[in-house]
């Protein structure tokens, strides 16, 4: 799958979302401390990344150049 | 609230991973608002649910006691003997049964909570990284404030003749509500007391 560069970091901010719903999902099923600092340091260090690089992308204008 | 939540999750997941198989998806208006919706909305919903309910889960007796070097403080809440002040407390809800250990350990004050989760990642920390103390001990004197909490106006306590003659000494945390009320967790003596059980008294 050959892409567009623009799409890119959008493309690793899907990635690390994906990933870190994932890592959320599980830890819902624990009631120890554990699942907690998993969801943490898995879940909410993923999906703060892929937030940050989608909104880095919009701020930087990485997104959008690839439909014209 | 999981059942939502995990619906929400799974929305996310399917919608950034579309983007994943098919990036053509993000051309267009359309495309931009799925983006946004797939990226920041969805996702970051799905983080602040999840770490409402992890924390709320946090204030959990089971979370509290999943921890091995917790299990004897579990324990000291079936004692017998009507002196042990969590005993008691579990016993007769006093204390909602689900929420006991946070119930008494938390602080009443603005940023308790906070201070709670806080004091919850040190307790982790020590518990994988370090060496926990045997018996456990708190990080600092236990505070009339967290019994008064409850304790204060009302009438079975207020009335009690010696509460209000050092009544302000208790407000002050001058005088203990321990110094009197002394007998706690006492994880040390477990073998050798009764316990009590819920299906037993039934």
């Amino acid at each position: 799958m050959k892409l567009p560069h623009p799409h890119k970091p959008l493309l690793a901010a899907a990635v690390c979302i994906v990933a870190g719903l994932l890592v959320e999902a599980l830890t819902l099923f624990g009631n120890h401390p554990l699942a907690f600092v998993a969801f943490i340091l898995g879940g909410g260090v993923l999906i703060g990344a892929g937030v940050l690089l989608y909104l880095s992308s919009l701020a930087f204008g990485w997104f959008g150049g690839g439909d014209r | 609230m999981t059942p939502v939540l995990l619906s929400l999750i799974t929305l996310s997941v399917v919608l950034a991973a579309a983007l994943v198989w098919r990036p053509s998806l993000v051309a267009g208006t359309r495309g931009r608002i799925l983006t946004f919706l797939a990226l920041f909305l969805l996702p970051v919903l799905a983080l602040a649910f999840g770490a409402n309910l992890h924390l709320e889960k946090s204030k959990t007796t089971e979370f509290c006691l999943s921890c091995h070097v917790m299990e004897p403080y579990g324990e000291s809440l079936q004692l017998e003997e009507r002196e042990y002040l969590p005993a008691v407390h579990f016993q007769n809800s006093l204390v909602s049964r689900e929420h006991a250990c946070f119930t008494c350990h938390t602080h009443y004050t603005m940023y308790g909570d906070l201070q709670a989760k806080v004091a919850g990642v040190k307790h982790l920390w020590v518990n994988y990284f370090g060496t926990p103390g045997e018996p456990i001990e708190l990080y600092e004197p236990y505070r009339n404030r967290e019994c008064l909490h409850c304790h204060g106006g009302a009438r079975s306590f207020e009335e009690a003749e010696f509460h209000a003659d050092i009544r302000a000494e208790l407000t002050t945390d001058e005088t203990s509500c321990l110094e009197c009320h002394e007998f706690v967790h006492a994880v040390e003596e477990l073998d050798g007391l009764e316990k009590w059980s819920l299906e037993g008294s039934s």
